[in-house]
């Protein structure tokens, strides 16, 4: 039994495909190497190797961190302590407020002296 | 004679002799060239390609047994390098079939004909083809290059990629079948 004869568009396909192979294979095979290669290659296995991303963050924030608690600490050392804050205020006037309820006792009762 | 260099120049990089790798390098340059060259027409891309492969084979020096020679362990991490660099340029490929230069038109129109101006038009074909095999998968490229091209047998193909034989059957059969449907395609937009 025979194969079936391929169509005319297959076998000019094929031939198409042969050729093209066969321009492929007579590629000249170009072995050109540019100048001063090898020292390039010298150059990058000497040359150390480069940090990764987290170990530069790392660094980075270390050296950032000591100046940054220490500018911190200055500042609260430097803070300007105000003679009448808030809380100062409200225990004066509460311990007025507890002295003249006193007296006004005294005043009434007569009994309290000192 | 070559590969009882290559062995002494390794051993000597592996006793911390790392100047000697240059010897190495100068020794395989152009045929790592010439092979990186087939894969790309990039030249700053084959300079890197070749500088990727020098520089993974220093880190991985160790893992040359001495079982074969040193410049069949090099050849194997060249076509590891390629195959990673045809991967990572699949969508990059900045030629298709749809932009045919006028001389790369006339060789296919003269093709079938006959074989007159065949060297006229040899750049033109040796480009046309090239297009053609940068539409191809990785994988396909590599098969078709090795198997159809360097005409090395499955087995080779097998040593050099690290894949399987029947692999290597497997992705030739489909290599082809890219090929041609490529290759139809090109023949269609031409004649029909």
């Amino acid at each position: 039994m025979k194969a079936p004869l391929p169509s005319p568009e297959a076998a000019r396909r094929a031939a198409l495909t042969a050729r093209l192979l066969a321009a492929a294979r007579a590629r000249p095979l170009d072995e050109r190497v540019p100048a001063g290669f090898a020292q390039r290659v010298n150059r990058q296995l000497t040359a150390p190797p480069p940090p990764d991303a987290w170990q530069i963050w790392v660094r980075g924030f270390r050296q950032a961190l000591i100046p940054a608690m220490a500018c911190l600490a200055v500042v609260a050392w430097l803070q300007p302590r105000a003679p009448h804050s808030p809380t100062h205020d409200a225990d004066t006037e509460a311990e007025a407020a507890e002295i003249s309820l006193w007296d006004a006792l005294d005043a009434s009762t007569g009994e309290l002296e000192l | 004679m070559r590969a009882a260099l290559d062995a002494a120049a390794v051993a000597a990089v592996r006793a911390g002799d790392t100047a000697r790798f240059e010897e190495l390098v100068n020794r395989h340059s152009p045929r790592l060239f010439g092979l990186a060259r087939k894969y790309t027409r990039r030249e700053a891309d084959v300079a890197d390609l070749v500088q990727d492969v020098f520089l993974r084979a220093y880190r991985r020096l160790d893992s040359w047994r001495g079982d074969a020679p040193w410049e069949h362990w090099l050849t194997r991490l060249t076509l590891n390098c390629c195959y990673d660099y045809l991967r990572s340029q699949r969508r990059r490929s900045e030629d298709s079939l749809a932009d045919l230069t006028d001389d790369e038109g006339a060789w296919l129109e003269r093709h079938g004909s006959s074989t007159e101006a065949e060297s006229n038009h040899a750049a033109a074909a040796r480009t046309l083809v090239e297009k053609v095999l940068q539409q191809l998968s990785p994988a396909s490229r590599m098969v078709i290059e090795l198997l159809e091209l360097e005409d090395r047998s499955v087995k080779e193909v097998s040593a050099l990629t690290g894949w399987s034989g029947p692999l290597v059957k497997v992705r030739a059969f489909r290599a082809r079948a890219e090929l041609r449907r490529l290759i139809g395609q090109l023949d269609t937009r031409r004649f029909l």
